[in-house]
């Protein structure tokens, strides 16, 4: 993949991506800051078109933005008040400069490594990926499944009013 | 599917966790036996873990994404140990605060086998996974306490932690870009072929490395949720953190430096960013011990402290052209008593707090007098921590320290020394108001048996090692064998 | 039973100490006579040790040659990290471990009288058995590391001994100030382990010593390791300017605790620098400063003996002017004068300790000198003891303390000009001076307070026994540096024959030496029995009225206590609460302040992301993280 075009599409991608995470912290009414997030999130499924992982770009969207976006908005609708008293924080000036040091130090090293370029793209479509997803890959694999059934049980118990539950009344 | 018997004792743990929750759920009335569901498992583990001790067909497994070698098996005994003592620590708690009882004791052991899977992971994305299993049920527990301290706590973890694993990621993230692989020895490999060239990059993603697990091993600069995590999570809980998140931080990032980035031309850079941390761990943490008066918080800072101690030994393991195993073997050793010692402290503090209903130090005030076994058991562990014989935390320090002399560290033994009189100060402090005040109540407490066999067999383990340290540092030396190639 | 198996003298008090400690409260008569049995046993078996020991002498050609008996076992070790534990039986040890023994077992005997009725009567033998296993084990050690375990054991009796009586709260602030006083000196005694390690890589004294000797180790570094050595034995035996422990460290039961600290534990210190002498040598500059140290100690601790009233406390002080003579001897490279007053001190000094405790109980707890007076009549036994005793401490002849300072003033001479034997002969007059001042104003003289004066009475036999055997080993000790009295012992000749590291030296009565320094302990005698017992007790008040200044510096034992209490209170302290305060408001509460307090766990859970806390500790762990990798690229660079 080379070409004007690409390079064109990177560099829109690139700007609205790093905008749009700019925002979600600038934001100062949530509902906002979700949006951007939204962006961001549809910038990054973006880049995965341009090096021609389209499955992941897909899974990008369909996850980030289709479920785990939505759900951010729901509870952030749904908590009272959301949108108000997010008032300036004074760690902000602080938190800029750091960051500003940050990205320096990014800049500098990813510019003065020499960096193992691939020539052209693994071509790995879904069904290599699924064959990964259960040979080599298995056990993280797996492991994840875990995480999630443990964050699953571990959010149901947090959220669970302790008024509901009495030893007695499951008996 | 090959190779899933390699996993033997975190399966044995997760089949327990899967129990408890059905037993938990289908049989209400037998809940009183969660926690003996999930000792068994925790028996099972080991007694499979057992089976390994001794052979030597060691062979990494999935894709070379785990290996299974002493060295995991070590920490293996560790983390089951560990996590034993919590569950036996945590049944009183958990019996008086009466809720969701299944799943308590099921993210316990789904944290144990993360903290197994993290010890044994040789590929980056494993090892995140792992990181990430044992992480996110302690978020949850540590937050499972009813008041707003423990709510507190639990999202003050949860915050902090996120970021310290978007750190530990990015680092993941430019290993990756640079060598186009997640095992470690492969990155090695690719690493000594580019040479110095890309040292730049190495360096941040070594530092980007440290910080994600420092955050998990509680070290300057990473530590600020220490302390007020480790006073608002329910005690037993937090003895899980100060315990068994530390050893495998450790546990890893010793791995992660003997198998992947351990080039000769970057253990300069390790040995020097390891001895200032250690340095800082030390004093920073002790001279805030000082003058907590929260038991819970103090032992915070102290952990910081002793985690400056282990700094110790890994920095003394980088220093370039010497020998290594010394320095491993001292830090394995030093896990494995620091375990003791201070899960013997913390469940002693647990059967204290549940009757007094205080973490304060001044309400330890003759102690002596209302529990005598208490009293003593806690003073020990004190004492063992402090590094004072005859106490397996004696030969913990002395090992590092001897490791630290032996790599040229000497003004850091030096330090470490003064620091561990400075600590004297403050762990004697709370031997003096048990021992030497006088109670303001006179009431008696008494001890439950699963508290009571736990604090014993934690004391046991302290002077026994400390009478005979052999059998202790043979293991150690035997688990660090596996790096000598 | 051969000197190969002197472990067992350990571990008979040791396992003593284990029984007591875990069971003794339950154990007929609290445990007592184990004790006792424990102790004794060691000391009959110490003289198979001995016995055993200079029979193996017999089989060397040369007779003045050095000799030892050692023996190890393996305790632990990783790669080339070896530790072994083993003992280490010769001259030095041999005497060390017969002072132990001897004076373990009559503060035995003597404490089943004198702690009769005390509330844990068990753990006081518990932990005087514990004691005795460390302070033998201190002994017989054949390595450094063994010697420091050993060394904090003993710290941990002594401080659980001085706070027997912890209800009360000047006996529970002396031991704490005893522990931290001399911890900072085992801190020192540490490094100084840790640094002679370095430089040797093993832990033996033997092999350290010939390391030393042969120049393997750099002088410099020599003599930095061995000072921050010194540091210890500093500490452990309350030499200036850690001597304020020891007069508070009075306050434990009376005067068994007393006469641990005097005789027993505070010479540990002494045995450490002369086992280690030879390395000492290497280096004449450290020498220099173990007699400067034991001078001034000497000079100082007379002075504020002068001063103080409290007759325990006027001993703690001799004591502390004793171990600086030892000191100074030490510093001449004479070990074996040394180690001669170090014995004939163990024994007058028990005395006086039994003595004074017989006059305290004898008076009912009285024991300042403003109060007691003529009690020479009332108490005869202990009156005749304790003058005895005090001969002794005054250096007068024949008592056995004339003898070893004789010795010591012999010794001094190795330093040119003469300056050491002065303030030595200085010192020696301080100390005849108060040591007649103790006696007279107790004994002699005015009643000071009638009523104590009517209700005293002699004590009963069990406290009345060890003082007249002490009395006896007190008026004979001294003649043991004469060749004819050793060999008649059995021992190859005198004292100073027996005890050498070098050269055997054979004892040669010196009369203008031993004139000038009965000479100077005959004028102190006179000169304090003209000023107190003369009634002109009115000299110190004068001295009150004419310079106020000095004689409050001197009441107040040179403003030391203040000085150390005002160094850790602002200095330790201060820093902590300073880190403190940084932590608290700096960085825990930027931003709004009291999380758990203001908000509720109903409403948003983002609440808590606005508090502050969080964004603060986010921002230390990105901080850390540049910080580091920016580090990481400049080193780098």
């Amino acid at each position: 993949m080379d070409g004007v075009g690409v390079n064109i599409a990177f560099w829109v991608l690139a700007v609205v991506t790093i905008g749009a995470a700019l925002g979600v912290m600038a934001a100062r009414n949530l509902l906002h800051a979700v949006l951007f997030l939204i962006l961001t999130f549809i910038g990054v499924a973006g880049f995965f078109l341009l090096l021609s992982a389209e499955f992941l770009a897909m899974a990008q969207i369909i996850i980030y933005v289709g479920a785990i976006a939505v759900l951010v908005l729901f509870a952030v609708m749904l908590t009272p008040h959301a949108g108000q008293s997010n008032s300036e924080t004074k760690m902000a000036l602080p938190a800029g400069l750091l960051a500003l040091c940050l990205a320096a130090i990014f800049v500098f090293v990813l510019t003065d490594t020499d960096w193992s370029s691939v020539g052209s793209a693994p071509s790995v479509g879904v069904t290599g990926l699924g064959d990964a997803l259960l040979s080599t890959w298995v056990l993280p694999f797996e492991m994840a499944s875990v995480l999630l059934t443990a964050a699953l049980v571990g959010a149901i118990m947090l959220t669970r009013n302790p008024e509901d539950e009495t030893p007695e009344a499951d008996a | 599917m090959s190779g899933w018997d390699t996993v033997g004792p975190q399966l044995a743990v997760l089949v327990a966790a899967g129990l408890v929750l059905l037993v938990d759920a289908m049989l209400p009335r037998q809940r009183q036996a969660l926690p003996y569901i999930a000792l068994a498992g925790l028996a099972a583990s080991a007694a499979w873990t057992a089976s390994w001790v001794g052979r030597d067909d060691f062979h990494t497994a999935f894709g070379g994404t785990l290996s299974l070698d002493q060295y995991a098996v070590f920490f293996y005994f560790v983390f089951a140990g560990i996590t034993a003592a919590v569950v036996l620590a945590s049944i009183d708690w958990v019996n008086r605060a009466g809720r969701s009882q299944g799943e308590y004791y099921a993210l316990v052991l789904v944290a144990c086998s993360g903290l197994m899977f993290l010890s044994a992971a040789r590929d980056l994305i494993t090892i995140f996974l792992a990181l990430e299993l044992s992480s996110i049920p302690q978020y949850i527990l540590a937050g499972w306490g009813k008041d707003q301290k423990s709510s507190e706590a639990g999202l003050k973890y949860l915050l902090l932690g996120s970021i310290a694993s978007a750190l530990l990621l990015y680092g993941m993230a430019l290993l990756y870009g640079l060598t186009g692989t997640t095992i470690l020895p492969d990155i090695a490999q690719v690493i000594q072929q580019g040479g110095d060239t890309n040292r730049g990059l190495l360096v941040v993603a070594m530092v980007l490395l440290i910080a994600g697990f420092g955050f998990k091993m509680a070290i300057v600069p990473f530590q600020m949720w220490v302390p007020d995590v480790y006073q608002g999570a329910p005690t037993p809980v937090t003895a899980f953190l100060s315990v068994g998140s530390k050893a495998a931080g450790f546990a890893v990032i010793m791995r992660i430096f003997f198998e992947a980035l351990g080039a000769s031309f970057l253990s300069d850079d390790w040995f020097k960013i390891f001895a200032v941390l250690a340095a800082v761990s030390m004093t920073l943490g002790n001279v805030m011990a000082i003058v907590q008066s929260d038991i819970k918080r103090m032992l915070g800072y102290s952990s910081i402290a002793q985690a400056g101690n282990f700094l110790v030994g890994v920095a003394a393991i980088a220093v370039p052209g010497h020998e290594f195993t010394l320095g491993a073997s001292a830090v394995l050793l030093f896990v494995a008593a620091y375990a003791f010692t201070n899960l013997g402290a913390f469940i002693a503090i647990i059967a204290i707090s549940q009757k007094i209903g205080s973490d304060e130090i001044k309400d330890y005030r003759g102690m002596w007098r209302r529990s005598p076994f208490l009293a003593l058991a806690l003073a020990f562990c004190l004492v063992s921590l402090t590094g004072i014989p005859p106490t397996v935390g004696f030969w913990a320090k002395m090992y590092i320290f001897n490791a630290a002399i032996r790599a040229d560290l000497a003004w850091l033994v030096i330090l470490g020394v003064l620091n561990a009189a400075i600590s004297a100060y403050y762990y004697l402090g709370v031997v003096r108001q048990m021992f030497l005040s006088e109670p303001e109540d006179e009431e008696p407490i008494r001890t439950t048996p699963p508290i009571g066999i736990s604090i014993a067999v934690a004391t046991a383990g302290i002077f026994v090692f400390g009478v005979i340290p052999m059998p202790l540092i043979t293991a150690a030396k035997d688990a660090v064998q596996i790096f000598a190639h | 039973m051969g000197a190969d198996q002197a472990w067992i003298l350990v571990a008979l008090p040791a396992a003593a100490f284990v029984v007591l400690a875990l069971c003794g409260r339950w154990l007929p008569r609290q445990g007592d006579v184990l004790a006792v049995l424990a102790i004794g046993a060691s000391l009959v078996l110490y003289f198979f040790v001995l016995h055993d020991f200079l029979h193996q002498r017999d089989g060397l050609v040369n007779s003045h040659e050095y000799w030892s008996i050692a023996m190890h076992h393996t305790w632990s070790n990783v790669g080339n990290f070896n530790l072994n534990f083993g003992t280490y039986v010769d001259p030095l040890s041999a005497v060390m471990v017969g002072v132990v023994t001897i004076a373990g077992t009559l503060i035995t005997i003597f404490s089943i009288g004198y702690m009769k009725g005390e509330v844990r009567y068990w753990w006081f033998f518990a932990v005087l058995m514990g004691f005795i296993a460390a302070k033998l084990m201190l002994v017989l050690s054949d390595n450094l590391l063994l010697l420091y375990f050993a060394w904090e054991g003993v710290g941990v009796c002594s401080f659980l001994l001085i706070g027997f009586y912890w209800e009360k709260r000047s006996a529970a602030e002396a031991a704490k100030k005893a522990f931290i006083t001399t911890r900072i000196g085992d801190v020192g005694l540490l490094i100084g382990i840790i640094l002679l390690w370095k430089a040797t890589g093993t832990f033996n004294i033997q092999d350290i010593l010939t390391a030393a000797t042969t120049g393997q180790i750099g002088h410099v570094y020599l003599f930095v390791s061995l000072m921050f050595i010194f540091l210890g034995a500093m500490g452990k035996s309350a030499l200036f300017p850690f001597h304020v422990w020891l007069p508070d460290a009075m306050e434990g039961p009376t005067p068994v605790s007393a006469l641990i600290h005097a005789a027993t534990m505070v010479v540990a210190g002494v045995y450490l620098i002369a086992r280690l002498l030879p390395a000492f040598e290497v280096v004449p500059a450290s020498l220099l400063v173990v007699t400067i140290v034991g001078l001034v100690t000497a000079i100082l601790t007379g002075f504020m003996a002068l001063a103080t009233t409290d007759i325990k406390k006027v001993l703690a002080y001799s004591t502390i002017g004793q171990l600086g003579f030892m000191y100074i001897a030490l510093g001449c490279s004479h070990p074996d004068a040394a180690i001669m007053h170090l014995m004939t001190h163990a024994f007058f000094k028990s005395l006086l300790f039994l003595a004074a405790g017989s006059v305290i109980i004898g008076t009912h707890h009285n024991q300042d000198m403003k109060q007691l007076g003529g009690l020479w009549r009332k108490m005869p036994i202990t009156a005749v003891t304790f003058l005895i005793g005090s001969l002794a401490l005054a250096a007068v002849p024949p008592f056995s303390g004339f003898w070893s300072k004789d010795e010591i003033f012999h010794g001094t001479t190795a330093w040119n000009g003469g300056w050491v034997t002065f303030l030595l002969g200085f010192a020696a007059v301080l100390t005849a001076l108060y040591t007649t001042r103790l006696f007279v104003r107790t004994f002699l003289g005015k009643p000071q307070d009638q009523a104590v004066y009517d209700n005293a009475h002699e004590t009963g036999p069990v406290m009345v026994l060890p003082l007249i055997i002490l009395a006896l080993i007190t008026c004979v000790a001294g003649f043991t540096v004469f060749n004819g009295v050793g060999r008649a012992m059995g021992f190859p000749g005198g004292f100073t024959e027996f005890v050498f590291l070098h050269e055997p030296e054979r004892f040669v009565m010196n009369w203008s030496w031993a004139a000038a320094s009965a000479v100077i302990a005959f004028g102190g005698v006179f000169l304090a029995g003209w000023i107190y017992w003369g009634n002109r007790i009115t000299i110190s008040t004068r001295l009150a009225d004419w310079q106020p200044g000095v004689y409050n510096m001197l009441v107040n034992k040179f403003y030391f206590d203040d000085l150390y209490q005002a160094g850790i209170d602002r200095g330790l302290l201060g820093f902590s609460y300073v880190v403190s305060w940084f932590d608290r408001y700096v960085v825990n509460d930027t931003g709004v302040d009291g999380v758990a307090d203001t908000t509720r766990y109903s409403g948003s859970i983002l609440k808590y992301v606005q508090t502050g806390k969080v964004p603060a500790y986010a921002l230390g762990i990105a901080l850390g993280a540049v910080g580091l990798a920016i580090a990481g690229l400049v080193v780098r660079g």
